[in-house]
């Protein structure tokens, strides 16, 4: 379980985010909110790119809030710029990961098999965050943050993405977090949904 | 260059798309001329210097060694392109990965590089290293003797220019690193990426993407470098164009010789200039886009302290020096009598008035590029119309000082003027175009996207003339005009390339009273100018963009 327990940050000047989460593994938590409401701050706080003032965030009980962001059990993806664009795909999926990882089984299992070779910047968005995917799949971590990743994507494109992620999700018991603006995000991947308002998580979705 | 029949086409017909003729268009009209007449004046002081032992007949020109004096000038510009890039490029890494308190001041120091005077850099690496330096003086009171070095000559050479260039290197490239996107570097860093593939995958293609442009930049200021050269050269084996040209004319009076040379030196310039005219110019001014600092942790973390640390003292020690040195109690004698007051006020006239006229110039040319957004015509006159605005103003990459100088003073000398009478116009006129690419530069991308951007409106509002630019372009380009009034300024204020020429013992600027002090042995005289230079160029600098610049910007 991914708990947040009274995490609190501020910014200068502005007004403080408390937060309280629960994520269970193979679950999918959205989060809703206005642009500056805090979405990606409270993904920041989980990859260790903030540190909150007080409160705790446990991994199976274990505090993570400790380590730095390279050391955290986290995969990221983002809206865009989740591959480096003048690497190959085989090179993208690498990094992070041991030298022993099979990237030609990845790349199958996200719909890319045969792209090894191929330099991400020619890649169509959709492909660039199937090798992010992949990516993910080969470092393997407990903890997925979703940040508005299929924003940038075509209607057919972002459908079967949502479809891969709820199932690798599940498939691999990753504990995630969406942060978006589309409710259509949410209707199809989350188990519950959050909305952020004035520094606060209120729940309006459950299953 | 456009032809001559798409020209007459793009003035006398309707260049605008067929919907607005050029009489109709001021801001085009007025940029046009300006264009036109800086593109004339180059075009005849460079006709002059061609043609300038025929309409002289000077005729005793010694023999000169072109091959030897490209071979200096292009072994110092490209050396110092290496170091620039090692020690700026190692310094702008450190910085991305620390974050200390003094950083903004860190920063400062290498922004001001650009407009540091050439003349008081070179002299504070004498006051370091010379023979009755620091470095010597401290030496020998531990009784280790003599330096085994000395500073003049291609290591001193390349020392000042590596001060002057690798600091301005370090400031762009930080400024590129700083642009890398916050998803890309919270990504690297969540992939634990190690400092070599954080190196490798994230910042050598931003460094690599900028040194294209910037090694022409810093290879032309540093093949056509002047004072530093004049300084620490250190005899004629290390002479570079500049210094020939302005011993053929200062002290040989071999117009002819001086010509050659100012000829070779263009044609040699050019040979940079026209490959590497297509690459994109980036805007001085870049604001950090970045919200995610990626700090080194653990020994990248201490190596990267202690890079930073012996670089920013390699950069800033000569002008430390130079502080320290200049505050002698004589300073007050100097500053009260009477050369001290006509040189200050001969400098800040000519810096005061070049900068205003390279800001004014900047604007204008900018005004026509961006009207051509603002009609947003889809015509080919308007592709021609935009070279012949923007071409002109690159004249000063390839007429340096010295031959924009030497092409005004044949010119005044043709006309049968007092070089000492017109020299303050001169020099005042000379420094505007020498600032000009820059101001340029930096004002015309801001408004071009204000045009861009507001085109529509603007139009469907029908606003024009004052009220376009009191309500709709000045507040968001505050900023840059003040910024580059303060380089404008700044640099003329510590130029010694065009009163080299000019100068004399009644028309004399600050940078001018030193090189003479220096040229006299009083040392003394010349560390305190060059403490006040140093102290005005820095001070200007600093000081114009916060009395002028407004808050708003372009991107706001």
């Amino acid at each position: 379980m991914l708990t947040l327990s009274q995490v609190q940050f501020t910014y200068p000047k502005t007004q403080p985010y408390i937060f309280d989460l629960r994520v269970a593994p193979g679950e999918i938590v959205g989060i809703s909110g206005t642009s500056g409401s805090g979405k990606s701050t409270l993904l920041d706080l989980v990859a260790g790119f903030q540190t909150p003032i007080a409160g705790r965030i446990d991994l199976n009980e274990h505090s993570i809030l400790g380590l730095a962001p390279e050391d955290r059990p986290v995969s990221i993806l983002f809206q865009k710029d989740n591959v480096f664009a003048h690497l190959t795909a085989e090179q993208n999926v690498k990094l992070g990961t041991s030298d022993k990882i099979n990237v030609r089984e990845k790349l199958r299992e996200v719909g890319l098999e045969g792209f090894e070779e191929k330099i991400c910047a020619a890649l169509s968005g959709g492909q660039q965050q199937r090798v992010a995917l992949a990516r993910t799949l080969a470092r393997n971590q407990p903890i997925l943050l979703l940040d508005e990743p299929f924003s940038a994507l075509d209607s057919d494109t972002a459908t079967q993405m949502r479809r891969l992620v709820k199932k690798l999700v599940v498939q691999n018991k990753w504990h995630a977090i969406l942060v978006s603006h589309h409710t259509h995000d949410f209707d199809a991947l989350a188990d519950r949904v959050f909305h952020l308002n004035q520094g606060s998580l209120h729940n309006t979705k459950a299953e | 260059m456009p032809s001559l029949p798409a020209l007459s086409k793009v003035l006398w017909s309707r260049p605008l798309g067929g919907t607005t003729p050029l009489w109709r268009a001021p801001r085009l009209t007025v940029g046009l001329f300006i264009a036109l007449g800086v593109g004339t004046l180059i075009f005849a002081l460079i006709t002059i210097i061609w043609q300038a032992a025929d309409l002289f007949g000077n005729q005793k020109t010694s023999s000169i060694d072109i091959f030897h004096l490209l071979r200096m000038s292009a072994l110092q510009a490209g050396l110092t392109v290496l170091l620039s890039f090692f020690t700026g490029g190692l310094v702008a890494l450190a910085l991305t990965r620390l974050n200390f308190v003094g950083k903004s001041f860190c920063l400062a120091v290498l922004s001001a590089g650009l407009v540091l005077p050439t003349l008081v850099v070179a002299f504070g690496l004498l006051a370091v290293w010379g023979r009755a330096g620091i470095i010597s003086d401290v030496g020998q009171t531990l009784g280790l003797g003599k330096l085994p070095f000395t500073i003049f000559g291609l290591q001193g050479i390349l020392a000042a220019h590596t001060i002057l260039n690798g600091s301005f290197a370090a400031r762009i490239f930080y400024d590129r690193l700083q642009g890398l996107p916050s998803t890309s570097l919270k990504l690297g860093q969540s992939l634990g990426l190690s400092e070599w593939q954080r190196f490798t995958i994230l910042d050598w293609p931003v460094l690599k993407g900028s040194m294209p442009g910037l090694s022409a930049t810093i290879f032309l200021m540093s093949f056509t470098s002047f004072s530093v050269v004049l300084l620490l050269g250190g005899g004629p084996s290390n002479a570079t164009f500049e210094v020939a040209i302005f011993e053929a004319v200062k002290l040989d009076f071999d117009l002819h010789r001086a010509a050659i040379l100012a000829a070779s030196q263009l044609a040699f310039c050019l040979l940079i200039i026209i490959p590497t005219a297509g690459i994109k110019s980036n805007s001085i001014l870049i604001g950090a886009t970045q919200n995610h600092n990626w700090l080194a942790r653990g020994i990248s973390k201490w190596i990267a302290g202690v890079l930073l640390f012996i670089l920013m003292v390699a950069y800033a020690s000569p002008l430390l020096v130079i502080m320290y040195k200049g505050m002698d109690p004589k300073i007050f004698e100097l500053v009260t009598s009477p050369k001290f007051i006509n040189a200050f006020i001969t400098s800040s006239t000519i810096a005061f008035a070049s900068a205003l006229a390279s800001l004014g110039a900047a604007l204008l040319l900018a005004f026509a590029r961006a009207e051509l957004v603002y009609q947003n015509a889809q015509h080919i006159g308007n592709n021609v119309l935009r070279t012949l605005i923007s071409a002109p103003v690159f004249a000063y990459l390839a007429t340096p000082s010295i031959v924009l100088a030497l092409g005004f003073f044949l010119l005044a000398r043709l006309a049968g003027l007092d070089t000492s009478k017109i020299g303050i116009y001169v020099v005042i006129l000379a420094n505007a175009l020498l600032a000009l690419p820059l101001a340029n530069a930096t004002l015309g991308p801001p408004l071009e996207k204000i045009a861009t951007k507001s085109y529509r409106l603007v139009k469907s509002l029908n606003i024009k003339g004052w009220r376009r630019f009191r309500f709709i372009e000045l507040p968001l380009i505050r900023k840059e005009c003040a910024y580059v009034f303060a380089l404008g300024f700044s640099y003329s204020f510590g130029d010694l390339g065009v009163i080299a020429l000019f100068g004399t013992d009644e028309f004399s600027t600050l940078p001018w009273m030193m090189y003479r002090a220096l040229g006299a042995y009083r040392s003394n005289d010349a560390a305190m100018l060059a403490a006040i230079l140093l102290f005005i160029a820095v001070f200007s600098f600093y000081i114009f963009p916060k009395l002028l610049g407004g808050r708003d910007h372009v991107d706001a």
